[in-house]
C-alpha cells in the first residue's frame, strides 16, 4: 500500500485503487488547498484515482481554498471525491461546499467510510 | 446548577451573536464576522455556516459590482465606438458625396460589369455621350452597344486586358438614335482574391471630335499625297510635252536668223537674239522642271551603298569646275547607306557643285565632306568658305525657282536646291543649312540607318 505524508494530507492508495486523503489541520486557506492538489497528483502518478478526503478535522475553510477545491485546476486530481465528515462543523462546511461551490466532478457526501468507498467503487468501475 | 446556568447564558450569547451577526449581514455589513467560539457543537457549525455564506454573499456581490463595473466600461466603450462609428460613417457619407459629385459631373462615363460584362454601373454623364440614361443601360451587356465592325477587336482587347494587360480601346459605341460615338476605354478587371475576376471597372470618354479630327487629316494627308503625284505627273507630262514645241520655236528662229538674216536690220536681228535667249532659258527650266519631277517618278529603289563612291562620282563629273576654280575638297571616311544611289549623286553634285559656284571671289573654294549623327540616321555635311546665305534667306534657298542672286551674277534657274530636298525627303531624312553671310556655308542632310521597309 503506497503511503506519502504531504504537507496539507497524509495519503495513501488501497486495494481498490482508491486515494485516502486525511487533512492534518484543522483550517484550510489557499496555499494550503493549491499545495494540497498536488499532493493529491503526486501520489496518483499521474493517474487519476477516486479520491477520499476526509475532512473530519476540518473547522475553518476559507473561500479561496473551497473556490479552487472546486476548480478546474483540481479536476486533473482525480476522478470522483468523497467526503467524509463526522461532526455537525464538518458536515455543514463537506455540504456548504456540495450546494454552494458546485464543484464539476462527481463528489459526495458521507458519514460512513465504508459507504464512501462502495461509491468511490462504482465510480471507478464505472470510468473503466 | 450554577454551571449550567452559566452554560445556559453562554448559550444565549452566543445565540445572540449569531443573531446580531445575522442582522449585520441583512444591513449589507459583510466585514465581521460571527465569533466561532471553537467548542465544535451545533452553534459553532451555524455560525461557521453563516460566516460562509457571508463570504459568499460579499464575494458574489463584490463580483457582480465588478461585473457590472465591466458592464458599464463595455457599454462606455460601445457609446464611444458608436460615436466614432457615428463620425466614421458622416466621414464616408461626405467622401462618398464628394465621390460622386466627382464621378456623376466630371466629362469622363465611369462604368462597372459583373463578370459576365453585364454592365451594374455607369455614371449619369453617359446621356451626354449616348443619349442613354443610367438606368436604360444598367444590367445589359457591354457589348450589345459596341460597333459590329469594332466588336472583334475590341472582345480580343478585353480578353486581353483581363488578362492583366492594360491598354485603352478605342471604338464605336450606339447611341440612342441608333447612330455610333467614337468612344475610348480604359479598364481594369477586378479579381478577388483567388484571382477569380468579378467584373470590369474603367472610364469611357469620347473622343467624337479627335476621330473626326483624325479623319480630316488623314483624309487631307491622301489628298495631298494624290495631289501632289497628279502635280509631278503633270509636270512631267507638261515639261515632256513642252520640249518639242519650244525646240520647234527656237530652231525656226535660229533658222530665220541664217536664211533671212541678211535681210533684217539690227533691231529685227536683236529681237530674235532675244526671242533665241529666252527660249533656251524656257527649255533650261523645263530640263530643271523634269528633274525635279523625276525625283518623285522616275526614283529607283534603295539599296546599301557605299557612299564614298556616290561622293567620288559626283567629284569626278565636278572634275572640270573643281579644277577651274582651283578648289581643294576633303572627304570624311563614308557609311554604306541605303540609298538611290543615282539621286545621291546629283545631290551630292548639286551641293558641292553649289560650293565651287558661289565661291568668294579670289579665294578659291574649300569644301569638306563630313559625316555625323545618330543610333538612327547619318547626317552628311557639305562645308565651304563661299559667300554664304544672309540668314533671313536661310528658308528660301529650298524653294524651286526661288534664286537669291541676278541671273546676271550666277546662272541657273534656281531648282537645284529645290531637287536636294525633295531627294532627301524621297529617302526620309531632312535637310538644312547653316550660314552667315560672307563666312560660307554648311549644308546638312540626314539618311535614316535603317528602313521599315
Amino acid at each position: 500500500m503506497e503511503r506519502m505524508e504531504g504537507e496539507r494530507f497524509k495519503l495513501w492508495i488501497d486495494e481498490h485503487g482508491i486515494v485516502h486523503a486525511h487533512f492534518k489541520h484543522d483550517t484550510e486557506d489557499l496555499a494550503g488547498a493549491k499545495k494540497g492538489v498536488e499532493e493529491i497528483k503526486q501520489i496518483s502518478g499521474g493517474v487519476r484515482h477516486p479520491v477520499l478526503v476526509d475532512i473530519r478535522r476540518i473547522k475553518k475553510i476559507s473561500l479561496d481554498a473551497r473556490r479552487y477545491y472546486a476548480s478546474e485546476d483540481s479536476i486533473g486530481a482525480h476522478l470522483a471525491v468523497a467526503l467524509l465528515a463526522g461532526s455537525t462543523m464538518s458536515r455543514m462546511i463537506g455540504n456548504f461546499f456540495l450546494g454552494v461551490n458546485r464543484p464539476k466532478f462527481p463528489v459526495k457526501l458521507f458519514d460512513d467510510e465504508s459507504k464512501a468507498i462502495e461509491w468511490l467503487k462504482k465510480v471507478k468501475d464505472q470510468e473503466a | 446548577m450554577h454551571g449550567e446556568h452559566d452554560a445556559m447564558n453562554n448559550g444565549d450569547d452566543r445565540v445572540r451573536s449569531i443573531i446580531e451577526g445575522i442582522q449585520r449581514v441583512a444591513s449589507g455589513d459583510f466585514s465581521s464576522p460571527i465569533t466561532v467560539t471553537g467548542e465544535e457543537d451545533d452553534l459553532d457549525a451555524i455560525a461557521t455556516g453563516i460566516n460562509m455564506l457571508t463570504e459568499e454573499i460579499a464575494h458574489r456581490d463584490k463580483e457582480s459590482n465588478e461585473k457590472q463595473e465591466a458592464i458599464l466600461n463595455i457599454l462606455e466603450d460601445v457609446n464611444e465606438a458608436k460615436e466614432e462609428l457615428e463620425k466614421a460613417t458622416v466621414a464616408l457619407t461626405e467622401s462618398e458625396e464628394k465621390y460622386r459629385d466627382l464621378v456623376e459631373n466630371i466629362n469622363d462615363v465611369f462604368y462597372a460589369t459583373d463578370e459576365n460584362g453585364t454592365i451594374t454601373y455607369i455614371s449619369p454623364i453617359v446621356s451626354h455621350i449616348m443619349d442613354y440614361h443610367p438606368e436604360d443601360i444598367i444590367g445589359r451587356p457591354f457589348m450589345e452597344f459596341i460597333h459590329e465592325d469594332d466588336l472583334e477587336r475590341i472582345m480580343e482587347a478585353f480578353t486581353d486586358i483581363v488578362a492583366g494587360n492594360l491598354h485603352p480601346s478605342e471604338y464605336r459605341v450606339m447611341k440612342k438614335d441608333g447612330g455610333y460615338q467614337w468612344v475610348r476605354t480604359s479598364s481594369r478587371p477586378i479579381k478577388d482574391e483567388n484571382g477569380k475576376l468579378l467584373g470590369l471597372r474603367g472610364v469611357l470618354s469620347d473622343i467624337q471630335e479627335k476621330k473626326e479630327r483624325e479623319e480630316r487629316l488623314e483624309k487631307a494627308l491622301t489628298d495631298l499625297e494624290k495631289s501632289n503625284k497628279e502635280l509631278e505627273q503633270f509636270a512631267y507630262v507638261a515639261s515632256h510635252d513642252l520640249q518639242e514645241p519650244l525646240r520647234m520655236v527656237s530652231s525656226y528662229l535660229q533658222l530665220l536668223n541664217r536664211r533671212y538674216g541678211e535681210n533684217l536690220d539690227d533691231t529685227a536681228k536683236e529681237f530674235i537674239d532675244f526671242a533665241v535667249d529666252g527660249s533656251t532659258r524656257m527649255s533650261g527650266l523645263i530640263q530643271d522642271l523634269l528633274k525635279f519631277s523625276r525625283v518623285g517618278t522616275k526614283g529607283k529603289p534603295f539599296e546599301p551603298t557605299e557612299m564614298k563612291e556616290v561622293v567620288d562620282t559626283a567629284l569626278k563629273n565636278l572634275e572640270i569646275a573643281i579644277q577651274d576654280h582651283e578648289a581643294t575638297v576633303s572627304v570624311d571616311e563614308m557609311p554604306v547607306a541605303s540609298v538611290d544611289a543615282g539621286q545621291m549623286v546629283q545631290l551630292f553634285q548639286n551641293l558641292i557643285g553649289n560650293a565651287m559656284k558661289f565661291n568668294r571671289p579670289g579665294m578659291a573654294p574649300e569644301v569638306k565632306v563630313g559625316l555625323g549623327g545618330s543610333d538612327t540616321e547619318w547626317e552628311f555635311t557639305i562645308a565651304d568658305n563661299g559667300i554664304g546665305i544672309p540668314e533671313d534667306q536661310l528658308e528660301r534657298v529650298f524653294v524651286i525657282f526661288q534664286r537669291l542672286h541676278p541671273r546676271e551674277e550666277y546662272d541657273g534657274t534656281g531648282i537645284g536646291l529645290a531637287v536636294c530636298k525633295r531627294i532627301v525627303e524621297r529617302h526620309g531624312g531632312r535637310i538644312w543649312v547653316e550660314s552667315a553671310e560672307g563666312e560660307g556655308s554648311t549644308f546638312h542632310f540626314t539618311i535614316p540607318k535603317r528602313r521599315d521597309e
